[in-house]
């Protein structure tokens, strides 16, 4: 599953700022704005012009003072562009602490370089950007840059800065625009400190003494921390088309209209062959389940974006021919064969990743940077990432899941929530046998049903080589040393998506001996053993985006030579981050079984609340690798 | 013996396989490779080179007045699995451009996916939307293409002519990669006026074939007529010669597996690399390329941005009037100088053995490549009067040169000394101490430029182990909470890598990454001392609190003797190695641990002494503990005395480790008194 290219590319320009050398000084900075920054933002003016619905001018003017190596990625001193756009003005300007000028990039002195990520064969896009070794911190940059762009889809957005660990003296975003271009804007994550003048035709954006903060464990992403301020027009221009954007009704109709429309013929072979596919089946949701493997079989994915690319699928019939496209082509491929088959489906647009982002519902605008594909199935909807080859037909996991998506009906577009995996939905049951021999060595015999998000996290091993999963499994049981794998036995239900394990291992040394006594945990299936981080001042919110439900149930046998201890200790833990129980029964001499569940529930709690979360989850740590001590007889 | 039979019959019938006749000309692709659902010998590979096929020659451009070498190559490969096997299907090749009068060029790119349908062999062809020319950098371009209607099961194949100005500097042809190579054919000729030497890279072994043909180059030659007449006309002129052929045809080459504590997995590959020795052209006196290091190293040291960065000696003395005194002792001088080039030229992180911008730009800029710094570094310890070369080496990513060329190095250092017992110092990493170079520069032989243009081989080899001693004090209170402080040294590689963890971290991201270390301890009062000065140990102290160290079961309190400050996982999961192990420097750790036992308890058992020692002097292992007046000691010293290790020493090194994590895992036992 990858991304498409964010067609969002910053478009940054040149200010003319007669300002004096002195200000770009930074031996003395405001405390309150170096604690935890490596970076601070001195100043930022922004500008953004829209005269038409075909031209938007975009100027950046940015001091910005680097701290330490760490700050040298918020420099950020580089433009995108690409056919439908240009860059008017680049330069920059460094200082050294003392406010001394001791270089200066000229246009040409920037890289240019094709703009293409990891997961891109070829892109169009290239990007001009600055490539500097500082000789000593701190030091600052003085950025301008100038650029003008026919596209007025994609707005510039503002942050009162842009990443963790890095502050803001002062920024501003001045936006001004021809009023019958209807333009709208959006505060997410609002706060006091950000202020927002409207007039007419113009609107500014400001923030002044914006603190640094630092990423925390569980805890909301940056971007749902963060203000941050969304521009769209109703009225707009996207490489070579006008577009609309009053409601999301209307939004749809002209992505049909102009993106999707005609893209959809198919060569009359492939149309026979997916009627022969579905012939004889009566069932919609069963003749997609059959359609939706032929693509999987069929394709891959290949990413190439030129022009309009970044939007418009590729023809169905061209990835029909070559068996390969984006997410956007091979979902609108799929779509293409649903068609044929007379099933409805529909185009859908989100933000994909592990972080849930939604689609602003009350902002209509060109959003999202994936596609996939749902069938409506009653009052609910069949999800399909039509990218991986590997993925169960009807199953999203968490790239995107529960989040809020655009999806492009015949009668325009809508938003609708895709799947929510809770934690009751995400398990994994272990029912196993351990054996203890007398040299300390355990054998162990495990099997394992995991379903929705534990699912998710493992099914790809079904496919890899036997090295790797055994690594994966060294991983899984890194706590237990010297570990053989004997054998490994997966059966990946795709149709019910349940992933089943059936693994064997032994391992040396798992006991470790204290003169005449064996100390032993009895849990060496499935410790947990993450204890999140301490903090002596928490800041962020606990968040926990995903929960799980796991239930154990092992029978350990000891060596006849040793004795188990006379009494067991029930463990049961329950509070609003989870459950914790351990249930011992005594089967006889030699044998002892466990029942261990363990559910952790996703949600959001305040900050105060990390330390009882953290002190719930070190208890488990600590349970779940409880020893006993075996005498000898 | 029923599994002796069994084996026999098993190779007869792969025989018996291979000896099916395949047809391996371009577009022939076979219904049984089509049928085929996995690899004989290779059952998991996801793909397979079923046919490599180049051919080099050269051809003489007389626009250039030069010859350039055309590589015709066809490849075709099985993709069992999409999934696992499906890059295999996007192809990259690498187009460099604007070093000379010509450029690399990719022609003649053909190619087809072939499936089976309907029983019959169906062939999809590569067409102009599945080829990119990616304008990567001034001086590279990235051709791409990628294979249509890839399914699993498919064969692609694709053939084009690679050619190219730089026959001093082909790249080499493997015979192997990561995937199994069923069948390989290289065949090379060269013009007799072109002496190339070969040399056989990697593990698995291979033969090469000479012959020798009759050739000829066809020169096109416009003659001017006279004055009077006007116009010219052409004749051609054929020059015979004789070719030089070198040809390598292998079957079943097994696939390079990845492996962990590999320096270069690269240096394993087998293939073949043509050097360009001398061009010996009609008419022309023998022209000499690199031969020896001795001549690579003089060949280097001739060029500008080499030798005569070293030869600025008035800039020299400019910049060393501020940095030294003449009455300074030597010891003085040096310290001075490498410090006020460490401190004051940033690296920009880029490598080279050639100056980017020159020595004097570097100092104006304060800021270089690893030449510019060093070789400043160079300049001015001669200038001051103190016996200094450059020291060229080949870093661990640039592997293991095969033979003497320029490509065989991509760094410099500075040396003082002789070659036999020189004293390293690299300015460039700024935490790399005089002796002790990073650890990606440790790889093979430097080679030192003397004065007057000689050289010679440099040990690289760091002369003593890199150690960490460990001070611990540590009382288990009433509430069975442990306290404790922790003083900590580290020398040599240890206090860079430790140094380069944590310098330029706040001091609140220092305790993160020390408890992300050990997820049972809190830290506090933690100090480093001589984080920034290098020439010194690294002392890092600190105080912690542990909650979990001491378990308490049915009354007796069990705790680990080396109270978890030590690694508890074994480095080594794999069962079995095919290449050497690389620890990047021999080291050593020694623990001296003291533990106050709680009021009203007393040691009821203490695990025993241990002593391993792995064979040749290659590490050692000792483990001792004691008690009194409530007090119990623990010593434990383990040592592995070089960087690299033999494949054949991994389950030695395995076992090794085994048995000290057994020992550290056993408890110290105390009851009631």
């Amino acid at each position: 599953m990858r991304l498409l290219l964010l067609y969002c590319i910053l478009l940054q320009s040149t200010f003319l700022f007669a300002q004096t050398p002195l200000e770009f000084q930074s031996i003395t900075l405001p405390d309150d704005l170096k604690d935890n920054a490596d970076s601070i933002i001195r100043d930022e003016q922004i500008t953004v012009n829209i005269p038409d619905q075909r031209t938007l001018e975009h100027t950046v003017y940015r001091v910005i003072t680097v701290l330490n190596k760490k700050g040298l990625s918020d420099i950020n001193a580089g433009v995108g562009y690409d056919k439908d756009s240009r860059v008017k003005k680049l330069e920059a300007t460094i200082y050294d602490k003392f406010g001394k000028e001791i270089k200066k990039i000229k246009k040409n002195d920037f890289r240019d370089v094709s703009a293409v990520d990891g997961g891109t064969l070829f892109s169009d896009s290239r990007i001009k950007y600055l490539e500097y070794t500082p000789v000593s911190y701190p030091f600052t940059v003085v950025f301008n840059s100038s650029a003008v762009s026919n596209d007025t889809a994609f707005i510039p957005f503002w942050f009162p800065n842009y990443t963790y660990q890095s502050s803001t003296v002062r920024s501003s975003y001045t936006i001004t625009y021809t009023s019958d271009l209807e333009l709208k804007y959006k505060l997410l994550n609002p706060s006091e400190q950000i202020i927002i003048n409207e007039s007419i035709g113009k609107i500014e954006v400001s923030v002044e003494n914006y603190k640094a903060f630092v990423p925390e464990a569980y805890s909301p992403g940056f971007k749902k921390i963060v203000p941050k301020v969304i521009f769209a027009l109703n009225k707009f221009h996207l490489s070579g088309v006008d577009g609309t954007a009053k409601d999301w009704t209307s939004y749809g109709k002209w992505m049909d209209d102009y993106l999707l429309k005609g893209t959809r013929e198919l060569p009359e072979e492939t149309k026979i062959e997916i009627r022969n596919l579905v012939a004889g089946e009566t069932d919609n949701i069963e003749k997609a389940r059959k359609i939706y493997e032929y693509v999987q079989e069929k394709t891959r994915y290949i990413s190439v974006q030129i022009g309009i690319g970044g939007w418009k699928p590729m023809l169905a019939s061209e990835v029909d021919a070559l068996g390969y496209g984006d997410c956007k082509a091979l979902t609108n491929y799929t779509k293409s064969l649903l068609e044929v088959a007379e099933i409805p489906s529909y185009y859908t647009i989100l933000y994909a990743g592990g972080d849930k982002r939604d689609i602003q519902p009350d902002f209509v605008s060109m959003q999202g940077n994936h596609a996939i594909l749902s069938i409506p199935n009653g009052e609910d909807y069949v999800w399909l990432e039509c990218t991986s080859q590997e993925i169960p037909f009807g199953f999203i996991g968490d790239f995107t899941d529960d989040r809020d998506v655009v999806i492009i009906t015949p009668e325009g577009g809508k938003i609708v929530h895709t799947n929510i995996y809770d934690h009751s939905k995400n398990t994994q049951f272990i029912k196993g046998t351990c054996e203890i021999t007398e040299e300390g060595a355990i054998e162990a015999q495990v099997t394992m049903q995991s379903k929705g998000i534990q699912y998710n996290q493992r099914y790809y091993i079904e496919n890899q080589i036997s090295s790797d999963q055994k690594k994966y499994y060294y991983n899984f049981w890194r706590y237990i040393n010297n570990m053989k794998i004997d054998t490994i036995d997966i059966e990946n239900n795709r149709r019910d998506v349940v992933m089943n394990e059936r693994i064997t291992f032994s391992a040396d040394n798992y006991a470790s001996f204290a003169g005449e006594e064996m100390l032993v945990s009895l849990n060496a299936i499935n410790r947990y053993t993450n204890v999140p981080k301490r903090y002596k001042k928490r800041n962020l919110e606990l968040y926990i985006d995903r929960g799980f439900v796991d239930e154990d149930e092992v029978v350990v046998t000891i060596p006849e030579t040793y004795k188990l201890p006379d009494a067991f200790e029930n463990i049961h833990i329950e509070n609003e981050f989870g459950l914790y129980d351990l249930t011992f029964e005594r089967v006889d001499d030699t044998h002892i079984k466990y029942v261990r569940k363990f559910s952790m529930y996703d949600g959001t709690f305040s900050k105060e609340q990390y330390k009882d979360f953290r002190s719930f989850v070190r208890k488990v740590v600590r349970h779940d690798d409880q020893k006993i001590v075996l005498t000898k007889i | 013996m029923i599994k002796k039979y069994l084996l026999v019959v098993i190779s007869f019938i792969v025989f018996e396989q291979t000896v099916v006749a395949q047809n391996y000309k371009f577009g022939k692709v076979s219904m049984e490779e089509l049928a085929e659902t996995s690899h004989t010998s290779d059952p998991e590979t996801g793909a397979a080179v079923l046919y490599r096929k180049t051919n080099t020659k050269f051809k003489y451009n007389q626009n250039t007045s030069s010859f350039q070498a055309i590589i015709d190559v066809h490849e075709r490969i099985k993709i069992y699995s999409k999934e696992s096997g499906g890059d295999k299907a996007t192809i990259e090749v690498p187009l460099y451009k604007g070093y000379g009068a010509d450029d690399d060029k990719l022609i003649n790119l053909k190619g087809s996916t072939y499936t089976l349908e309907g029983g019959k062999v169906k062939a999809t062809k590569l067409t102009s939307d599945g080829i990119f020319l990616e304008d990567y950098t001034d001086y590279l371009d990235i051709k791409k293409f990628t294979m249509p209607n890839i399914i699993d099961g498919v064969v692609i194949e694709y053939k084009y002519t690679f050619i190219t100005p730089y026959v001093g500097n082909l790249s080499p042809y493997y015979f192997q990669e990561t995937i199994p190579v069923d069948k390989v054919e290289m065949k090379f000729w060269a013009p007799e006026y072109m002496v190339y030497k070969i040399h056989n890279k990697g593990r698995y072994s291979f033969d090469i074939k000479r012959e020798k043909k009759r050739d000829k180059i066809r020169l096109k030659i416009r003659e001017e007529a006279g004055r009077i007449t006007g116009g010219s006309s052409t004749r051609v002129e054929d020059i015979e010669l004789e070719a030089n052929g070198y040809e390598v045809i292998l079957s079943d080459v097994p696939a390079l597996k990845q492996e962990d504590f590999i320096s270069n997995l690269n240096t394993y590959r087998s293939g073949i690399e043509f050097e360009l020795s001398y061009t010996k052209f009609p008419n022309s006196p023998i022209n000499n390329y690199s031969t020896s290091w001795g001549a690579v190293a003089k060949d280097i040291n001739d060029s500008k941005k080499f030798g005569d960065q070293l030869n600025e000696s008035k800039f020299f003395k400019k910049v060393l009037a501020n940095v030294v005194d003449e009455s300074s002792s030597k010891e003085e001088k040096i310290v001075k100088i490498f410090e006020f080039v460490r401190t004051n030229i940033v690296w920009n992180g880029q490598k080279g053995i050639y100056a980017s911008k020159g020595v004097k730009k570097a100092f104006d800029e304060k800021e270089g490549n690893s030449a510019d710094i060093n070789l400043l570094l160079v300049g001015l310890l001669r200038t001051a009067g103190i016996d200094s070369n450059p020291v060229l080496i080949s870093s661990k990513s640039n592997g293991v040169p095969l033979f003497p060329t320029r490509n065989g190095f991509d760094f410099v250092i500075a040396a003082i000394g002789n070659s036999s017992n020189p004293l390293l110092l690299d300015a460039s990493h700024k935490l790399s101490a005089p002796q002790i170079l990073d650890v990606e520069l440790l790889n093979w032989n430097g080679r030192m430029i003397n004065l007057d243009g000689t050289s010679s081989a440099v040990s690289l080899n760091t002369p003593k182990n890199a150690v960490h001693n460990s001070f611990v004090s540590a009382s288990v209170g009433d509430d069975l909470i442990l306290k404790g402080n922790s003083k900590n040294r580290y020398t040599g590689h240890y206090g860079m890598e430790v140094r380069g963890a944590y310098i330029g971290l706040k001091t609140e991201e220092r305790y993160d990454k020390m408890e992300e270390q050990n997820e049972f301890v809190e830290i506090e009062n933690a100090n480093f001392k001589e984080i920034e000065n290098i020439y010194k140990p690294l002392v890092v102290e600190y105080d912690f609190i542990s909650e979990n160290a001491i378990e308490e079961i049915g009354g007796k309190l069990y705790l680990s003797p080396l109270l978890n400050m030590t690694p508890k996982q074994n480095s080594f999961k794999s069962e079995t190695r095919s290449y050497p192990i690389d620890f990047g420097y021999a080291k050593e750790d020694k623990y001296n641990i003291t533990i106050k036992i709680p009021e009203g308890y007393k040691v009821e058992t203490l695990p025993e002494k241990l002593a391993i020692n792995l064979k040749d002097g290659m590490g050692s292992f000792r483990f001792n503990i004691s008690e009194s007046n409530g007090v119990i000691t623990v010593v434990e010293q383990k040592s592995i005395n070089r960087s690299k290790f033999s494949a054949e020493s991994y389950s030695d090194l395995q076992q090794y480790y085994k048995m000290i994590l057994e020992k550290e895992a056993e408890k110290i036992v105390l009851i009631k008194s």
